[in-house]
């Protein structure tokens, strides 16, 4: 029986509801149809077809590989002996993205049941299955870890945290994956986060990861990649339809969801990329991987539903050249309050590196580093940890000035209301605009500080507060060896 | 012990700091499931303002629920579903209705030897389900978004898969019969018949109904305690039993074997009442009240699909079969 | 009222690449709170100056030193967490 000729048979099941009204079925701040007609929908299609009977074989043998691998590594005992750079990207990977998975879980479900074409209620359910696996595989290797780095810990603890990278990842995740309309969510996830972001997160770390030795690691990121591929070809269709009828809306859309994929990259991918990764492993530059895989592929797409290029585009490309670098200083600054080392990654050899593929990073960080450097080299480490907290964006929550470099640092405010709202950035303010009511309730960590959330008001507090215990609380991943090459 | 003294002492952990009190090794099941929703152990839900509609919404939907424990991470699905395990027991699974199918249907060309009211009769009891179980499968996704705890959510996410397999199966068995009487346009009526024959309106009603469902206790007892397992009595079991009688193994064959699936989600959703009833026992009261509301639907989804077994030569009560099974469900889940 | 009571800005020492929450007193003085904003960046990211004095600029112009951040908070209307810059005077 060929599958196509079945397949319509399984998915093309609408019927006009009698019993229930259809705005109660299929309420818009879940099904998101907005101003596109219901029998736009039908023209909903997905190239990538499967049949459930297909699926659980695939993936059986999949997971037969994938675990194999893992069980091998781990009696191997591998892990202990790969690069510290390497460890903290995958600590702080497991950390971000395990819970991630398991949220995507809820938004695919969210799909299945609220989607306005029965095909793409059908295809979600795939993805749903997909999430799980996902989830279960990066806790499944992270619970493994455990007795070698307590930071896998955070796998599973995380999301539950005040940790503020957490608090960033979750301030955009939680809206779009699970406090978002199906159209939206697809649109966001699917089509700019999933495309862009697990091809650098996912394929280029499995690369990185296998230079590095880590061989479990990489398999299994290769391995949860061959999935995505398939659910994220939802965003493709939805977007295509919501662009033929609510131009405006789509474009907002992918704007606002390219810009924030962009922090969200800033934030885990460019300091892993170009910090982390031992130097004499990294292929690409985190620019250079951007500007091939994501920039190309995002003007691309624009293109093909007839929509522009994001209106912020200069700045897009002028943060592609500091954002990471921003946050990386900031990160390693601050690095008491993340759940790994962090990796400095300025010994004079990856300094030529960064210089060589950042023309302008001496200028923009490498002045900053050197006086981070004299202090170690004068013992003076009380310099090179933060007596107080960073001003931070009432959108992204990232660091004020984190989306460009300190020459460009300057305010952008809106008063709303009764409260003044900050900004990194242009865009992060044009998001905020763009549905005041949806972000003006939130309170930042700073401003939770100054509301005395945090108690006690220092940096014991704030460390309690952000869920890090000792034993997992950052320091700088080769205990400041790399310092000596400046040393006199 | 999620940590034994000499770990502590070296910060070594040997499992999620979350499960430490556990008291033993957690299963793999646990390892993979446990506290993976981190939006119910705080009092905001999402990491948006207050006021938004979303965690507005869960909060009254899901954490402000009548039926509440102090921790529903201590509920665990009595089959232990993992990702893993699901695709090794329905691949076993998909690989017997494959044989079934092949052997049957494409093999012995048993759909040419069937009886023309035994036709009648597929066409309008078998292939029309698509349209139902798509509307279970929709129900089993909003159970899966709106549980309170992974290990519920994940548990109505496979169900939501087993839904689908349904459906596809039923797609496959519609071509065939296609294939094999092309004069009667199998599949093409299914549509009409859903919305229009007068049997087949109490399941569509109580189906229909569940899209109203809010509240994630609601959508529990209605979908899991109710309308499922009187949609699957009749439409599975009973219709396998009149398949045989008419001599159509496949279809006596496939409904059986998707039977297992309806009864591991029958398995979970006992254990997870009895669960709620054993750590708060006012939680009885409040399931009760959803299944006194619940129920009538279920029994008119019966009637009308019993009558729909009857027109086509059924001699059992199949409706005293399907309302004792929904007793027997409710009876072990505590709440009958 | 410049009393000895706590008021929360952001201040951003010109240089250094992100601003800090800093809890100032509304009885500051203009070189009170420079040096309470300079203590996050200068001599932790950029280098410090032998002899250099600071100064404060709010919306790029400087505030005269003897202006407490009482008297700039009424006359202004500012909100807590306003910007606030510190530079070299040079």
């Amino acid at each position: 029986m060929n599958r196509d000729e079945w397949y319509d048979l399984a998915r093309d099941l609408d019927w006009t509801l009698s019993y229930v009204d259809e705005k109660q079925a299929f309420p818009d701040e879940w099904t998101g149809a907005g101003e596109v007609p219901p029998s736009a929908w039908k023209d909903w299609d997905e190239p990538f077809r499967a049949s459930y009977r297909e699926y659980v074989r695939v993936q059986r043998e999949k997971d037969a590989g994938a675990y194999a691998v893992k069980e091998a590594f781990k009696r191997a005992r591998g892990f202990e002996r790969l690069d510290p750079g390497h460890q903290a990207a995958a600590m702080m990977h497991m950390g971000a993205i395990a819970m991630v998975e398991q949220m995507a879980v809820t938004m695919e479900a969210r799909f299945a049941r609220f989607a306005p074409s029965p095909r793409w209620r059908n295809i979600a359910v795939y993805g749903m299955l997909d999430e799980i696996r996902h989830a279960q595989l990066n806790l499944s290797f992270s619970h493994d870890l455990l007795k070698q780095a307590p930071q896998f810990d955070w796998a599973n603890k995380a999301f539950h945290t005040n940790e503020w990278g957490v608090v960033a990842i979750r301030h955009f995740l939680d809206d779009t994956l699970l406090g978002s309309s199906c159209v939206d969510s697809a649109v966001v996830t699917n089509l700019t986060l999933e495309h862009g972001f697990t091809n650098m997160q996912f394929v280029a770390f499995a690369a990185a990861a296998m230079d590095a030795g880590d061989v479990s690691f990489s398999n299994m990121l290769s391995s949860i990649q061959t999935d995505e591929a398939r659910h994220a070809q939802q965003g493709f269709p939805t977007a295509g339809i919501l662009a033929r009828f609510d131009r405006k809306r789509a474009q907002d859309l992918l704007d606002a969801s390219f810009w924030r994929s962009l922090r969200l990259f800033h934030l885990l991918t460019g300091p892993a990329m170009d910090y982390y990764t031992p130097v004499h492993l990294r292929k690409h530059s985190f620019k250079e991987f951007m500007t091939e895989w994501v920039v190309h592929h995002h003007l691309r797409v624009l293109e093909d539903m007839g929509l522009a290029k994001p209106w912020y585009w200069d700045q897009f490309m002028l943060s592609l050249e500091h954002g990471h670098h921003a946050v990386h200083i900031g990160t390693w600054f601050w690095r008491p309050t993340v759940w790994f080392n962090p990796c400095a990654g300025v010994s004079r050899a990856e300094r030529e590196w960064l210089v060589e593929k950042y023309p302008g990073w001496e200028d923009s960080w490498g002045v900053l580093w050197d006086e981070i450097i004299r202090n170690v080299n004068a013992e003076n480490m009380g310099k090179t940890y933060p007596e107080t907290l960073p001003a931070l964006c009432n959108l992204c929550q990232l660091p004020l000035g984190t989306a460009l470099d300190r020459h460009h640092l300057r305010p952008y405010t809106t008063t709303y209301g009764p409260r003044l709202y900050h900004f990194c950035s242009e865009p992060c303010q044009w998001i905020f605009g763009l549905d005041p009511e949806r972000y003006a309730g939130h309170m930042n960590v700073v401003e939770r500080f100054l509301a005395g959330q945090i108690q006690p008001m220092n940096l014991e507090g704030a460390l309690e507060w952000m869920g890090i215990t000792r034993d997992v609380m950052g320091n700088d991943a080769f205990q400041y060896r790399w310092a000596k090459d400046y040393a006199r | 012990m999620g940590e034994t003294r000499k770990d502590a002492a070296k910060g070594r952990l040997r499992t999620w700091s979350a499960l430490g009190q556990l008291g033993r090794t957690p299963t793999e099941y646990e390892i993979v499931t446990h506290a993976m929703n981190h939006t119910t152990t705080r009092p905001l839900p999402l990491e948006m303002g207050p006021g938004t509609f979303a965690n507005r919404y869960l909060r009254r939907h899901r954490d402000e629920a009548a039926t509440s424990v102090s921790d529903w991470n201590r509920f665990r699905d009595p089959d232990e579903m993992t990702y893993r395990k699901y695709n090794r027991v329905q691949d076993q699974a998909e690989t017997f209705v494959d044989r079934v199918l092949e052997e049957y249907a494409d093999r012995r060309q048993a759909d040419r030897s069937h009886a023309p009211e035994w036709l009648d009769g597929l066409q309008a009891m078998l292939t029309p389900q698509r349209f139902a179980v798509h509307g279970l499968q929709m129900s089993a996704a909003y159970l899966a978004q709106i549980a309170p705890a992974s290990y519920i959510g994940n548990a109505a996410a496979f169900q939501t898969g087993d839904e689908l397999r349904r459906v596809q199966r039923l797609a496959q068995r519609t071509l065939q019969l296609q294939l094999a009487h092309p004069e009667r346009a199998f599949g093409n009526t299914d549509r009409e018949r859903w919305e229009r024959d007068r049997d087949w309106q109490g399941a569509r009603r109580a189906i229909e109904r569940t899209f109203a469902v809010r509240d994630w206790d609601e959508a529990f007892v209605a979908l899991n305690l109710v309308v499922k397992p009187a949609f699957d009595a009749v439409f599975l079991a009973g219709l396998s039993t009149l398949a045989r009688r008419h001599g159509d193994e496949v279809d006596a064959l496939l409904l059986e074997t998707l039977l297992a699936d309806s009864q591991r989600s029958a398995r979970w959703s006992r254990a997870l009442a009895r669960f709620a009833i054993e750590q708060r026992p006012d939680n009885r009261a409040a399931l009760r009240l959803h299944l006194a509301a619940w129920r009538p639907l279920g029994d008119e989804l019966i009637a009308g699909g019993s009558a729909l077994l009857a027109r086509f030569g059924s001699v059992r009560d199949d409706g005293a079969v399907a309302r004792g099974a929904l007793d027997a469900l409710a009876f072990e889940a505590g709440v009958g | 009222m410049a009393g000895p009571q706590p008021f929360a800005i952001y201040g951003r020492f010109v240089g250094d690449f992100v601003p800090h929450l800093v809890s100032a007193l509304m009885s500051d003085t203009m070189p009170e709170l420079a040096e309470k904003v300079a203590v996050h960046s200068v001599g932790r990211r950029l280098p410090a100056r032998p002899g250099g004095r600071y100064q404060v600029l709010l919306d790029g112009k400087v505030i005269p030193d003897q202006v407490t951040l009482g008297e700039l908070i009424a006359e202004r209307r500012l909100p807590p967490l306003s910007w606030f810059d510190v530079s070299w005077r040079d």
